[in-house]
């Protein structure tokens, strides 16, 4: 064991401890305090998501550094949705953030026409705001109609950008 | 039963919300002094003015992200170099996870965090230390885990054949 893993299991017997069940009760009514202000900047963040997927539309080209703005937004709910009750917001997150990756690394995918790159990105708007929407501590959104849809959404998409 | 209460934690993300959380859950845990960093380069600094016991940092901060971080943290000639890092991810692609790994991350909890999950690994890193290994080519807890003990990442490694 090197030093300083010694001192850690020195400094983890040296107080009175907690029980792993006292620590979570803890955690559970501090993230509980957190949880009013997520709900508003949930708010907040998918409205700002919709109007820049809809000033996205905007343009003769696809508008990249906007699309990395998007790209921001997504991923913090993505990680904080499931924290806050929210599975459904992580996973369509994560579904959105994957194909948000895609688009900003691939040529190919940017060059596509603009309207067809923008309907593919207001269906993960739409499925993302249903899933921010839902009633908190929902079930996870694995396998539902709504992920599915979007999964077949995005290898359309892909296919036919490198066709 | 474990105690925290003469440890510290320094949890380092540019997501100022998320880094609240985090920071919360420590503080429940009972962590006797908990600190915040915003960037990589202000963690650092403060690494080298604190006796820090645990790192929790991100995956995705900018402008240096968090696997950059842990390299930087295990090439320091300091003490400091065998503090144990737990990384925040959201990400779930192979290659992104040895990067971590092969930075010197010492474990890994999935975004969302859980305070749970959090817990688990806190209390792994203190029970279960792996050997720290410095060499040329890598630095940081020992990629090889022993019998019995948790095997998430290197099922992965398994993936892509003996090392």
């Amino acid at each position: 064991m090197n030093p300083f893993a010694r001192r850690l299991r020195f400094k983890a017997l040296s107080a009175k401890g907690m029980s792993a069940g006292e620590m979570l009760a803890r955690a559970d009514i501090l993230v509980e305090d957190l949880r009013a202000e997520f709900e508003a900047l949930k708010a907040r963040k998918l409205s700002e998501i919709a109007d820049l997927a809809a000033a996205l539309r905007g343009g003769d080209r696809l508008d990249l550094p906007r699309l990395e703005k998007l790209h921001g937004l997504v991923h913090d709910l993505k990680g904080q949705g499931g924290t806050f009750g929210y599975p459904a917001l992580s996973e369509v997150g994560a579904h959105f953030s994957a194909f948000l990756s895609y688009l900003l690394a691939d040529a190919a995918a940017q060059r596509r026409p603009l309207h067809i790159v923008t309907d593919a990105l207001d269906a993960h708007v739409v499925a993302l705001t249903a899933a921010g929407n839902a009633a908190r501590d929902g079930v996870p959104a694995g396998n539902t109609k709504l992920v599915q849809e979007l999964c077949e959404l995005a290898d359309r998409f892909r296919r036919s950008a490198q066709a | 039963m474990h105690s925290f209460k003469a440890m510290s934690v320094l949890v380092v993300d540019d997501n100022e919300f998320l880094s609240r959380i985090t920071a919360q859950i420590c503080h429940a845990f009972g962590f006797g002094t908990v600190l915040t960093a915003r960037s990589a380069e202000g963690a650092l600094k403060t690494l080298t003015s604190a006796d820090v016991d645990f790192v929790i940092c991100d995956y995705q901060m900018a402008p240096t992200d968090g696997v950059d971080f842990a390299r930087r943290i295990r090439a320091a000639k300091a003490d400091y170099r065998f503090v144990p890092i737990i990384m925040l991810t959201a990400f779930t692609q192979l290659s992104k996870v040895i990067a971590a790994r092969d930075a010197g991350v010492t474990e890994f909890v999935a975004k969302p965090v859980s305070p749970k999950a959090l817990l688990d690994k806190l209390i792994s890193v203190i029970d279960n230390p792996r050997p720290f290994v410095t060499d040329e080519h890598f630095v940081g807890p020992d990629r090889r885990r022993r019998k019995g003990e948790p095997r998430d990442v290197e099922r992965r490694t398994g993936e892509r054949g003996k090392e």
